[in-house]
């Protein structure tokens, strides 16, 4: 009989491991529904992270924008799929391609969505920027008549890839649009849009000088603030995404009609799986974001006597 | 043979059941500390995009034409610190009332960032973009016009300023402006 009770009888044992299996079973049920959760909080963050990365060095650059109507600032449309520069303008930031003398933090600064041959060529918001020679600030392509050349002088443009950076790897898209001055005057558009007044209407084609002959340039002057619109996605998504099934993706996202913000034009399509590409895997169409940031240029004060 | 005297050698089973029970109870506190990981993580997240809002909503409201949209601003509705005089002038807007919250000031946003009446109820608003002015200067002066851009989420039924932050329970941004004289 003693030597009996000195151990556990099998009743004993099984109602104790019933009981632990029971707390066993409810706790990794807990701590994988949480895990689940944090993984899925942490991509959301991660998405808006990569928005914020290339909104804050956006605004750094255009901080220190070279405003002027004898320096170049460009911007292009550029097709989902193709590569050229989206925004390309003169800032008074560091960059290297300059020897140490010679550079004195003024810089040709250009934004793109451009295949990332680090990353099986999937698409990505890329940052160029090169130093001006101090030697060239002061002509930096102008004319004679004042006017800058008429388009930025090749010399001074970031070459890819070597002056090029990956900004943001989760960025698949970007667009620009600019808010119009209000000024209540005439506006050509680049695209030869002519509206019959400013109203501070937002157009995704820049506003251009009217006296300058053939040739057109960005009047930033008519430019109250620079709309960024990005749409992103987690890494985890970029992952299971290949170049082909990201440019199909980035593709969805028109560009917005004038009047129309980004995110206003895009959310839902971010939102509806239904609405994107179904040769996408779903755990990509599902991670899309949509972001948008403004920021001033010319903002509305008073620019002559009587604005009307 | 003294049984008495030996030493207990095991755990008893309630023993061990109870240490599992502490066990548990710890694991689930660990797991309530994830809890709160999630939700900064969703306050960041918001607060992001409400900081972007105020970006644009500070555009929208300086830069639209009082001509453009009836004296609303063009993307949010919300008045305009200017308005156009009867000889076609842009001047400040009469109309402006100080530290008020009403529809005229303030706006609920759905999940596409397009105005909706902050009192709807099916759907609520996702957030909330008010511009309360605080400073309007008498007529015919040239001092700027002050006002608080605020972004709350989630929308409230608030009647006042400081209501529009206490019903948000704090989770709000916002940005002082000024608006020169036309």
């Amino acid at each position: 009989m003693k030597y009996r009770l000195s151990a556990f009888t099998l009743v004993e044992l099984m109602v104790a491991m019933m009981i632990i299996s029971i707390l066993g079973v409810l706790t990794m049920s807990i701590i994988s529904a949480t895990d689940r959760s944090s993984s899925l909080s942490n991509r959301s963050v991660e998405a808006s992270a990569q928005a914020r990365l290339a909104f804050d060095r956006i605004g750094i650059d255009l901080r220190g924008l070279l405003k002027r109507q004898d320096v170049n600032f460009e911007t292009a449309v550029v097709p989902v799929a193709s590569t050229g520069d989206a925004l390309r303008f003169v800032s008074m930031v560091t960059s290297a391609g300059a020897a140490a003398a010679d550079n004195r933090d003024t810089s040709v600064v250009t934004y793109r969505i451009q295949p990332n041959v680090d990353n099986a060529s999937r698409p990505c918001l890329v940052r160029g920027a090169k130093a001006i020679r101090w030697a060239d600030i002061g002509y930096l392509g102008v004319q004679a008549n004042g006017l800058p050349s008429a388009t930025f002088p090749t010399a001074y443009l970031p070459v890819y890839p070597a002056d090029f950076d990956v900004l943001a790897d989760g960025v698949i898209r970007m667009v620009i649009g600019f808010q119009l001055y209000p000024d209540n005057l005439p506006v050509t558009l680049a695209d030869g849009t002519s509206l019959p007044v400013s109203y501070g209407d937002v157009v995704y084609s820049p506003p251009v000088r009217s006296d300058t002959g053939a040739v057109t340039y960005v009047d930033t002057s008519r430019i109250s603030s620079i709309i960024v619109g990005l749409v992103t996605i987690d890494l985890t998504a970029l992952r299971q995404a290949d170049a082909t099934q990201l440019q199909a993706l980035a593709a969805t996202f028109p560009m917005p009609d004038m009047n129309r913000l980004p995110v206003q034009s895009w959310a839902n399509i971010a939102n509806n799986v239904n609405l994107t590409p179904s040769s996408v895997p779903l755990s990509v169409r599902q991670a899309l974001r949509v972001f948008e940031r403004a920021y001033p240029m010319t903002p509305f004060g008073k620019k002559t006597s009587g604005s009307r | 043979m003294k049984t008495s005297d030996r030493p207990r050698a095991a755990f008893s089973l309630v023993e061990v059941v109870l240490a599992l029970g502490i066990m548990a109870g710890c694991l689930l506190s660990l797991v309530a500390l994830l809890l709160v990981g999630i939700k900064s993580n969703q306050a960041s997240a918001e607060e992001m995009r409400a900081v972007n809002l105020l970006t644009v909503l500070e555009a929208d409201l300086r830069n639209t034409h009082p001509a453009a949209n009836n004296g609303k601003s063009r993307f949010f509705g919300l008045v305009l610190p200017y308005a156009t005089n009867s000889s076609g002038f842009t001047v400040y807007n009469p109309a402006l009332t100080v530290n008020t919250v009403s529809t005229a000031t303030s706006t609920g946003l759905d999940e596409n960032e397009n105005p909706l009446p902050y009192t709807s109820l099916a759907p609520r608003p996702r957030c909330q973009a008010s511009v309360i002015y605080t400073s309007v200067p008498a007529a015919g002066s040239f001092t700027p016009v002050q006002a608080r851009l605020i972004v709350n989420w989630p929308a409230t039924n608030a009647s006042t300023p400081q209501a529009l932050i206490t019903m948000s329970s704090g989770s709000f941004v916002e940005v002082n402006v000024t608006f020169p004289a036309p």
